[in-house]
């Protein structure tokens, strides 16, 4: 199970790792955490007690599992800092359907953990000053499974899933290292957050 | 069982629970994320938290 202290889940990967210096290590060591992720056969768990945005989202929704406080919210702002999130291009649209993976993924659209949990990003919502005790219930309530039963059904529940999601991970990648970090607008929307200005799109 | 600096890692009953130390947003920076794939590499080899 992946938690967090604070008050956001993770609100991403710092920006200023994404300048073109840095980009191609910060993809490696980011992307890394999910190719391991998934090559487990354990059920992953988010508990997601505040804002999960960016990196931090794709964290969360990468997951088995997420369960969400009522507080928390979810979202892909990366488009409006001129890049995209690689792996919620890769696993949202399985997730939560491709309309709503296109609107958090390619329009940075931010929903509360209500919405969230209608869409099927998350699988169970908490009231926030509940949200440990039901998550520590939640644990206890599958801890009484037999392990490898557990992991062969999830085995067969994602036949073909694992490789395919690997390999529409390494064809985002592909577009944002080689086609988006081409683009002007890629380095301005950087540019302009480390700024704290607005970005000037030069639509290049 | 802590050996991380942006983690705190708990396992019990065949669960590993990590948890993101950095408050207040949980930033992840290459030392972190570097941290983070050490510590998933380690839990994939100890078989107090695999699923068998």
């Amino acid at each position: 199970m992946i938690a967090a202290e604070g008050k956001a889940f993770s609100a991403g990967v710092d920006v200023s790792d994404h300048t073109e210096d840095k980009v191609g290590d910060m993809i490696e060591r980011f992307h890394g955490i999910f190719r391991r992720l998934a090559a487990t056969d354990a059920i992953t768990i988010a508990a997601v007690q505040g804002a999960a945005l960016g990196g931090g989202c794709e964290l969360a929704c990468f997951c088995d599992v997420v369960l969400a406080s009522d507080r928390a919210k979810f979202g892909q702002p990366e488009v409006h800092v001129g890049v995209f999130p690689p792996v919620a291009a890769a696993i949202l649209p399985w997730r939560v359907g491709l309309g709503k993976a296109i609107e958090l993924v390619s329009l940075g659209a931010t929903i509360s953990a209500t919405e969230a949990h209608r869409i099927g990003l998350v699988n169970q919502l908490f009231p926030a000053d509940e949200f440990n005790d039901k998550v520590a219930a939640y644990i206890d309530s599958i801890r009484g499974l037999s392990r490898p039963v557990v992991r062969m059904a999830k085995q067969a529940t994602m036949v073909g899933m694992r490789a395919e999601t690997l390999k529409r991970l390494e064809e985002a990648e592909k577009i944002y290292l080689d086609e988006l970090m081409q683009l002007h607008d890629a380095h301005e929307g950087i540019a302009a957050f480390m700024e704290k200005r607005s970005p000037e799109w030069s639509h290049a | 069982m802590n050996d991380y600096q942006y983690f705190n890692l708990d396992i019990t009953g065949g669960v590993a629970t990590v948890t993101m130390n950095l408050p207040p947003l949980n930033v992840m920076d290459n030392p972190m994320m570097a941290e983070f794939n050490t510590l998933l590499d380690g839990l994939v080899g100890d078989t107090a938290s695999r699923p068998s």
